[in-house]
């Protein structure tokens, strides 16, 4: 009970946290200028973002209704000649309701403006891409190779606790390799790749030494381009079977139209792609695809260092979620219990959602300080 | 639905019956005459674009392989590529399947035979040709079942039988599969082609309409069933007139017409199977991309008569929602 108490005061903690944060901000931009912003959503003629709009507009109404609210109490409880101790008593209770709601709505005008202005960002690769996924041993010779072991393990389960599809497997010592495809497969991996440094003392060391090596882990987004759209299904026939597939960073396409089957051809076509996409070129495009992209959190550079598992403390640390300083949001970037990490998929997912929260609130901030910019 | 055509499009028609038998002559080697494949190649795929045949390539390279007996399109394109001879039999065959094709019919009925899955199986005019979507709908049903159970299965609208035969194929422990169809052509093919594939003896086929919500005796008694996996015709009718001509012309009417909103099979196929599936079997069905929410509103609001459960709705290889999977509570 008491820990579920404790729980509950915390995230309100944070809710005021972040209106604090952001209501300034958020009047500032939204509601003072409210009609200009209103224009600029209104005059949005890209029509796949008519639900985005009618919404984001909706809540900024609720939003500016329920701050007028909330002034005018405020103002009521502090004029002089308030004198009814119990009607105070009531007005403050008001008061406390009006500011929950108001911290609520805080976070969907936020969440609504991220996805709003997400949206008009084409060059995003898509949350729904599926990935190739590739573990390979750094430095540390044996006890690399042991450590990428227990690394991809970790992933696979991490894989069939999602429901996603694991396909072409390959898994030797030098590497491990898979296809994954599912839901969200990007969105929830895009953060996972980058190097990840053990230190421990390994088996075979006598003198207990502790050993630092690390292991490399790649999350390729691909896409594969099928027949255009239509009705399909029995509205087409079509003996054209072709498939594309893009690797979306590199912008490397390959295509097969060899068999009559387009299930087939699809997996040539993965076959081929990867066969194209050496270790060399993949390590390129990346470096190519950070240059290209905005300020996106953890989506790491091939060499950059993401994760330590220290055993002899049994944590594990994220280094892009402790080195990020951000006000509005409360982050844990250590985790103490590495068997469970090992053992528990959900732990894992912990880790990954944090990184979630922490890009998007990077991105919400990049978007206000644009936003704000070219206000002036 | 009556098929209007117009005296042109008769005229199409008759003619391309004609090269159609034409073509269908035994295999003699003739070596005397040579054309290089390359130019047959380019002249065929001129006169196709200027009939405005769709998918011109693909159609020709995919008569080039049959006729020289290759199966990868790879192959066919480097021979042709490097200007291979060929002999005037050859040359007659491929004629007359191009003079098919300018009659817009489907190179699957020319070549009679498609591939689906692993299996060949034999095409024939006017049964509906197998799609690539359909051949998703198996693998995901492979995927759901239990190797380890026995399965007695019910098709509704076999076609060709593509659809019972991989899971003939793909399930030893699939014991028993009753296929049905409106259509006898239909059914005849669905036979040839078990025998073909040795796969008859676990397939019992009936010829028969489903119209209301039974099933005759000689049906019936095979059940209750498993699970019940059908592609019905789901297309709206205002959407017929429509359809390309290779469609609209050739594959059986009744294969693709679903009715003023493609759902009167489907509304069928749910009676069929609150009646006789067994507990917690389900009913897989292909349906148009439009369907599965009002399907699933549909099985919600019969929920008290039919005890049946809408579980899910997936998405096809061109990421529209295909395939639906309802349970037997
Ligand atoms: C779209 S085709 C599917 C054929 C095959 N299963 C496939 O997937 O390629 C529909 C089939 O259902 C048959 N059919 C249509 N209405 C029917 C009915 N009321 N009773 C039985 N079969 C029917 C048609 O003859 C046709 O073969």
């Amino acid at each position: 009970m008491v820990f579920k108490y404790l729980s509950k005061t915390k995230s309100y903690i944070s809710l005021f946290q972040r209106r604090n944060y952001f209501s300034n901000r958020i009047n500032k931009l939204f509601v003072d200028n409210f009609d200009k912003y209103h224009k600029t959503i209104e005059f949005d003629e890209n029509s796949d973002n008519y639900y985005v709009k009618t919404k984001l507009i909706n809540i900024l109404n609720e939003y500016s209704k329920l701050s007028e609210s909330l002034k005018e109490v405020d103002k009521e409880l502090n004029s002089e000649n308030q004198t009814d101790d119990d009607l105070k008593k009531l007005m403050k209770e008001e008061k406390v309701e009006l500011d929950m709601k108001h911290s609520e709505l805080v976070t969907k005008v936020l969440n609504e403006i991220y996805i709003y202005e997400q949206l008009k960002s084409a060059d995003t690769i898509e949350n729904s891409s599926n990935i190739i996924f590739e573990v390979s041993p750094g430095v540390g010779g044996k006890e690399a190779m042991l450590f990428a072991n227990e690394l991809s393990t970790m992933y696979f389960n991490y894989f069939n606790y999602k429901n996603w599809d694991i396909k072409d497997v390959e898994s030797n010592d030098r590497h491990h390799k898979a296809r994954i495809e599912g839901r969200d497969v990007w969105y929830f991996m895009k953060y996972e790749a980058g190097v990840h440094r053990v230190q421990r003392i390994p088996d075979t060391e006598r003198r207990g030494r502790v050993h630092t090596s690390t292991v490399s882990i790649a999350c390729i987004p691909i896409r594969d381009d099928v027949r255009a759209s239509g009705a399909g299904g029995q509205h087409v026939n079509t003996t054209d079977s072709a498939v594309r597939i893009s690797h979306i960073p590199s912008g490397i396409s390959v295509e097969s139209q060899e068999d009559r089957s387009q299930i087939k051809n699809r997996e040539i076509a993965m076959r081929k792609l990867k066969n194209i996409l050496s270790e060399r070129l993949i390590t390129e495009a990346f470096e190519k695809s950070m240059k290209t992209r905005k300020s996106q959190v953890g989506q790491a550079n091939r060499n950059e260092k993401i994760r330590t598992y220290n055993f002899k403390d049994d944590r594990v640390t994220d280094h892009r979620l402790s080195s990020l300083d951000i006000a509005s949001i409360e982050k844990e970037d250590t985790l103490y219990d590495l068997q469970g990490l090992f053992n528990n998929p959900e732990k894992l997912e912990g880790f990954i959602v944090s990184l979630q929260k922490v890009d998007k609130e990077r991105t919400l901030l990049d978007i206000f300080s644009e936003l704000e910019l070219k206000n002036k | 639905m009556i098929r209007k055509c117009s005296s042109g499009l008769l005229r199409l028609l008759s003619h391309a019956r004609k090269s159609f038998e034409a073509y269908d002559v035994p295999e003699s080697i003739n070596r005397h005459c040579s054309t290089s494949s390359k130019d047959l190649f380019t002249l065929q795929l001129k006169k196709f674009e200027n009939e405005k045949v769709s998918e011109a390539v693909s159609s020709l390279e995919l008569f080039f392989a049959h006729v020289l007996g290759k199966d990868k399109l790879s192959d066919v394109r480097s021979e042709i590529k490097n200007e291979l001879k060929l002999n005037s039999d050859q040359i007659e065959m491929i004629e007359s399947m191009c003079d098919c094709r300018l009659s817009k019919m489907p190179t699957q009925y020319i070549l009679k035979e498609w591939d689906f899955n692993d299996l060949r199986l034999k095409m024939k005019i006017p049964v509906f040709i197998p799609r690539p979507e359909t051949e998703e709908l198996v693998n995901i049903i492979t995927q759901e079942l239990d190797s380890s159970k026995e399965y007695k299965i019910l098709e509704v609208g076999c076609g060709t039988g593509c659809i019972s035969l991989s899971l003939l194929r793909f399930m030893p422990n699939v014991k028993q599969i009753i296929a049905i169809d409106q259509s006898k052509t239909a059914c005849e093919l669905t036979k040839e082609n078990s025998l073909n594939l040795e796969l008859s003896n676990r397939l019992k086929v009936f010829n028969y309409k489903l119209k209301d919500d039974s099933l005759p005796e000689e049906i019936s008694q095979n059940g209750p069933f498993d699970v019940i996996v059908s592609n019905p015709p789901y297309v709206p009718s205002k959407d017929l007139l429509r359809l390309a001509p290779e469609i609209f012309l050739y594959e059986d009417i009744r294969a693709l017409d679903g009715g003023p909103e493609g759902l009167n099979i489907i509304q069928l196929l749910l009676e069929i199977s609150s009646k006789y599936l067994s507990k917690n079997g389900n009913l897989w069905m292909e349906v148009d991309h439009r369907h599965p929410e009002i399907i699933e509103k549909l099985v919600e609001n019969n929920r008290d008569e039919w005890n049946l459960k809408f579980i899910a709705s997936r998405k096809d290889l061109f990421k529209k929602e295909r395939f639906v999977n309802i349970k037997k509570l």
